[in-house]
């Protein structure tokens, strides 16, 4: 099943074309690592198709419904960048924030009941910092805060996962675990997966897919396609190509 | 000092201003909380300005003016959220707009109706103690149905507040919550004003949140210690009012200072 349909996707900022003319396909099961450089409209393609950034042109369906219609946000689950100070000085324990998760299967009036804990309990134990449960949001670091995002998207079991840059903040252990813990989801809960990132080298051992963007769709396959790809060694140059497939095929190996 | 407070309690005019001051308190002390947190909390000094013209209206027309600036005020807050949405202005630089409007409207109303200028500036530093019945019901109304409707969305309120395009993304209508919060808060804006005036009403709505954020440990416990810190502050405040022969208004701000300094020192003794 076409859990995301992006076609022909434009996106102006300011007066600037920032995505032009994307279009791709992501099925039940995928699992693709959306990469490109700074500014090349990776967290915008997030952010649009989630509805949080107009189209100038093209259409965004999700689960086969056009995104500004959509409101099944229960299959849904996003994880933003965890920019430092955005949280600053809120009220707010670990267990509240990694709740509000749940709000999007709930119905008017909303009410949490003692499956909602049982759930961020899950959630937490997954991400590893059931510790943090009673915790004040401010009082977290960088990379732990980035975890209860994280934990946060997961909690109401979503089918689909847009995660931005979810281990920009996490020390190489975690976010070896934390790949692990994704990989997991995927193979074995079938969950499809967008995941942002700048890590070229690491991402090929685990997504299956690749998605890289520079403004327009350079390059959306397979990892095989992509490192047999003559058009790809000559854009990336045959060691970055390497670098990616060399990892990739290690992986594959390893499975 | 029991006896004479004692004796403050058998006044009828000392009950009503218990009663509807407690529950003005404690809804101004609930929005003020997600205002505060939301950097949107100067919009119940913006709507007091609104509420001190449209009060001058009323005093014109000869209708009550709590009646007249309800509405009004409830549409400026309106037209604050418009100019932030439409005119791409910022929150702060909307509610100096609009709050100079009201200023100027009443200023030219008071002008105009010459001989109502000492009503208008009886409604600068508010008269709980010279609440009616007939408001005190409408206050405590009103006051319940905002609670009702906060108890209703808190979870959405929450969200929205904490971070508002991840509640989108959560399903939440996330416009609606902020009209309601932001009509809710002009209507507890103008019941506010009988108790500490247009001059003073905002501190309702940023002391009692302030205070709490000092000592929080999560989002109920802020709700809970603004709403004690409120109620605490208006029932205390219209007792030494009484016994010291003071401006109630004023003493309702010197009691919520003190409630925010020991929250801040006690913050700072124990580490948080």
């Amino acid at each position: 099943m076409k859990v995301l349909e992006v076609t022909d996707l434009s996106v102006r900022y300011q007066g600037a074309e920032v995505l032009s003319g994307v279009t791709f396909d992501v099925v039940t099961g995928d699992y693709v690592g959306v990469v490109g450089p700074n500014g090349s409209g990776k967290t915008t393609l997030i952010r649009c198709s989630l509805g949080l950034v107009p189209a100038a042109a093209g259409a965004i369906r999700l689960f086969g419904v056009s995104n500004d219609r959509f409101s099944d946000w229960c299959k849904v689950g996003y994880a933003p960048q965890a920019s430092d100070g955005r949280h600053q000085g809120f009220p707010a324990t670990v267990a509240e924030i990694v709740a509000t998760g749940l709000l999007s299967r709930k119905r008017f009036p909303k009410r949490f009941r003692r499956q909602d804990s049982d759930a961020v309990d899950q959630a937490l134990e997954l991400l590893g910092i059931q510790d943090l449960k009673h915790k004040m949001i401010t009082h977290l670091s960088g990379g732990q805060r980035q975890r209860v995002l994280l934990a946060r998207a997961l909690v109401v079991n979503p089918e689909l996962l847009l995660l931005d840059e979810p281990t920009a903040a996490l020390d190489p252990g975690t976010r070896e675990r934390f790949y692990e813990t994704l990989e997991a989801l995927n193979r074995k809960a079938r969950k499809t997966i967008l995941l942002v990132t700048h890590d070229l080298g690491t991402i090929g051992r685990y997504a299956a897919k690749l998605l890289y963007l520079d403004q327009r769709l350079v390059f959306f396959g397979s990892f095989e396609t992509f490192c047999r790809s003559d058009r790809m060694a000559n854009y990336f140059g045959e060691y970055t190509q390497h670098l990616m497939c060399h990892q990739h095929s290690e992986s594959v190996r390893v499975r | 000092m029991f006896a004479e407070l004692q004796e403050a309690l058998q006044y009828t005019f000392i009950q009503r201003a218990l009663l509807a001051g407690s529950f003005i308190a404690l809804n101004c002390s609930l929005l003020g909380v997600f205002l505060v947190l939301r950097r949107f909390s100067l919009i119940g000094d913006g709507l007091a300005h609104v509420a001190f013209g449209a009060i001058g209206l009323g005093l014109l027309l000869q209708a009550h003016p709590i009646y007249v600036a309800a509405p009004l005020v409830m549409l400026a807050s309106v037209g604050i959220l418009a100019l932030t949405e439409k005119a791409k202005i910022h929150g702060d630089a909307a509610i100096g707009l609009v709050s100079a409007l009201g200023v100027a409207t009443g200023v030219m109303l008071a002008s105009i109706g010459r001989g109502f200028n000492v009503d208008l500036f009886s409604y600068l530093f508010g008269s709980i103690l010279a609440i009616s019945a007939g408001e005190v019901i409408l206050s405590v109304l009103l006051s319940v149905v905002m609670l009702v409707a906060v108890a209703l969305f808190l979870h959405d309120l929450f969200a929205v507040t904490f971070e508002e395009e991840y509640a989108k993304v959560l399903g939440v209508k996330t416009r609606r919550v902020t009209y309601m919060l932001t009509l809710c808060t002009a209507l507890t804006v103008v019941l506010g004003i009988r108790v500490v005036g247009t001059m003073l009403v905002s501190s309702l709505i940023i002391f009692p949140a302030a205070t709490a954020l000092q000592l929080a440990r999560g989002f109920k416990a802020a709700l809970v210690i603004a709403a004690l810190a409120a109620v605490g502050s208006v029932v205390l405040g219209i007792f030494l009012s009484f016994l010291g022969n003071l401006p109630t208004g004023a003493t309702i701000v010197y009691v919520n200072f003190v409630f925010f300094a020991m929250a801040f020192f006690s913050a700072r003794v124990s580490g948080r």
